[in-house]
């Protein structure tokens, strides 16, 4: 009986060892580091994006968000038009060496400023997956509509999805300025 | 012709036959040193289990991948755990005679009852991960899993196999079961570890792209089964072969006592050292698929072995009614309580009843010269007390000592109270002790002995409980 208490109490204070080391400090994608993706515009898995067939989980932007070009156009934007779509590289997301899917983001600009974010590729081979992109491609919309940027927090329980989402937004960013 | 007990003693193993003992002990060498490797080896295995999922695994996100993950740790360990308890129980030669198959048993059931547990927790925690981080409700999410995912329907059936045959091995229902029964459904854990297999792949995130991993885990599982195979099947099958041992007879020691000769062939290949025991098998209609661990009674010779049995248990009972001639398949030489274990010149032997046997055997071979050796024969009832010519033959012989002390524990007879092993063996700390018999009577002695200052590495016991 001390045995199994012994056991019991040692796997457990293992575990929590083990995943405390493991549990991330900041909260952030700060800088999202380079899993398995490619540039923007190009897809690395040859997974078709299933924009047409499958629109996914969009973000509705925000109507402040829509509202701004109107507000102050830059005077010297006079070559391009305001509004600019770019669709960021697909990145894969993975839990260690397994694959779930990718993801991909179709991102609008208005003046430079993100005003709508689709998700044309996601994870959704398995219920799981899909499951976990339904409610966590919305909020990561969210995120960036209010950050701007790909400096957003992940969601929790859509580490790897929450990843891969920053990649393809910064990618197509990458894109729209060049 | 059904003559099976024969009270005359036909080819009884010769005895005080001028095979001069070697002086002076062997030495531990790897009997002390193996059982630590060993566990040090299963540690470190343990390690790199954790260690795949730490390399796979990227920084963590709120409580529902605490759970998922703790889960994947528990599913990992167990699936690696249950792979040690099988080669545990390979039967390999060094392991059962370095460190003792009463040891590996024992070490088999504490691994056993945690693996049922990592198991448990690994099911538990897997859908409360994913429950939290799917924010979805436990049944449903149970559900999906069952439904869903590749191969979790097979392995959840796994789970209850895992469960019946951890809960038929607790102590209080193994009581009640019939050791035939209790051991066969042991079978069962191979048709869970096989159904389980799979889902280790097809869900695990720690094996799904991971080539390496998946190669290296397959082959530990693979590794385990030519194990397993050749020293169960194989080994014993060639020894079968080789030696075809009959029953040569069966004679009536004492009140339910039976000794069996085995003759064969070639027998001193299987190189078997006194005090070891094999796992014999009786090839007639009904006994053919048991097999029960019985001592040498005496050292073997080229054409004979001899091994005896109190009548104890179902198979034990049987044994009285062998016919001579009957095949014998047996698996062996098996046991750690041999010279191996001796680290000084003197030694005491202490036995308990039929625990006598190994150490009549070790009595007549041990290394020792005259006076080195003492005997103490403890029993309740004095028609308990089996092959007392035998041993009274080797006091002479070897000039050594042999008490018998009969009576109920705790009379006068009883030497494991309070000091008395003090007053009968004066030199005991200068011993090696040699403890056999009973469970019960193997820890008052082991109590004893320690009462009177015998430190731990002195004494060796084996318990005829597995």
């Amino acid at each position: 009986m001390r045995r199994a208490v012994a056991a019991f109490v040692a796997t457990v204070a293992g575990l929590v060892v083990l995943l405390s080391f493991k549990t991330a400090g900041t909260k952030s994608v700060d800088r999202p580091v380079a899993l398995s993706g490619t540039s923007a515009g190009t897809s690395d898995n040859g997974t078709p994006p299933s924009a047409s067939a499958n629109p996914g989980p969009a973000a509705s932007p925000s109507p402040s968000a829509t509202a701004s070009p109107s507000a102050s156009p830059t005077p010297r934007a006079t070559t391009a038009a305001p509004t600019k779509t770019v669709t960021g590289g697909s990145f894969t997301v993975s839990e260690g060496f397994r694959t779930f899917g990718s993801v991909q983001v179709k991102v609008t600009l208005v003046n430079g400023k993100i005003t709508k974010l689709q998700a044309v590729d996601y994870p959704n081979r398995d219920p799981r997956s899909s499951e976990i992109s339904q409610y966590s491609i919305p909020v990561l919309a969210k995120e960036v509509l209010a950050a701007q940027g790909t400096n957003i927090d992940v969601v929790s329980g859509a580490t790897y999805t929450s990843q891969a989402y920053a990649q393809s937004v910064q990618a197509a960013l990458d894109s729209a300025k060049s | 012709m059904r003559q099976a007990i024969q009270r005359q003693q036909i080819a009884g193993p010769p005895l005080g036959r001028p095979q001069a003992p070697p002086a002076g002990p062997v030495g531990p060498a790897l009997t002390s040193r193996l059982p630590s490797a060993l566990l040090a080896a299963m540690a470190i295995g343990a390690m790199a289990v954790v260690l795949l999922w730490w390399h796979d695994t990227p920084q963590l996100h709120g409580f529902g991948d605490w759970l998922t993950n703790a889960g994947r740790i528990t599913g990992l360990l167990a699936g690696y755990v249950v792979v040690v308890l099988l080669v545990l129980m390979a039967r390999i030669p060094s392991f059962e005679r370095h460190v003792g198959s009463d040891r590996l048993a024992r070490w088999h059931s504490m691994g056993g009852r945690y693996t049922v547990n990592l198991a448990i927790a690994h099911t538990l925690l897997i859908i409360w991960g994913y429950a939290v981080s799917a924010h979805e409700g436990l049944v449903p999410q149970t559900g999906q899993l069952l439904t869903q995912y590749p191969d979790v329907l097979m392995a959840t059936a796994s789970l209850g196999l895992f469960v019946l045959v951890g809960a038929v091995s607790i102590r209080a229902a193994r009581k009640r079961l019939r050791y035939e029964t209790w051991y066969h459904l042991h079978f069962y854990t191979y048709l869970a570890i096989a159904l389980s297999f799979s889902h280790e792949f097809s869900t695990g995130a720690d094996f799904q792209a991971n080539l390496k991993a998946r190669v290296l885990w397959s082959a530990m599982y693979i590794g385990a089964a030519v194990v397993l195979l050749w020293y169960r099947f194989v080994v014993p099958v060639r020894t079968m072969l080789r030696h075809r041992m009959i029953v040569e007879s069966v004679v009536h020691e004492g009140p339910g006592v039976y000794s069996v000769h085995v003759r064969g062939h070639h027998l001193l290949e299987l190189a078997t050292q006194p005090g070891q025991f094999f796992r014999w098998r009786f090839l007639t209609r009904d006994q053919w698929w048991q097999s029960h661990p019985y001592s040498l009674s005496a050292p073997p010779s080229d054409r004979l072995l001899r091994f005896t049995v109190k009548a104890l248990g179902d198979h034990s009972g049987q044994l009285q009614r062998v016919r001579r001639g009957t095949k014998v398949f047996a698996e062996g030489p098996y046991g750690a309580l041999t010279a191996d274990r001796q680290t000084r010149r003197k030694t005491l032997l202490v036995a308990g009843g039929i625990g006598v046997t190994p150490l009549r055997t070790l009595f007549e071979t041990l290394p020792g010269a005259n006076g080195d050796l003492a005997f103490i024969y403890r029993a309740n009832n004095a028609r308990d007390l089996v092959f007392r010519e035998e041993l009274d033959t080797i006091a002479r012989w070897r000039q050594a000592s042999v008490n018998y002390l009969i009576g109920p524990s705790g009379a006068e007879g009883d030497p494991f109270v309070g000091r008395r092993l003090l007053g009968l063996v004066p030199d005991v700390h200068e011993r090696d002790v040699y403890v056999c018999g009973p469970p019960a009577m193997v820890a008052v002695a082991t109590a004893a002995l320690r009462r009177i200052g015998v430190s731990r590495r002195h004494i060796h016991t084996e318990s005829f409980e597995f």
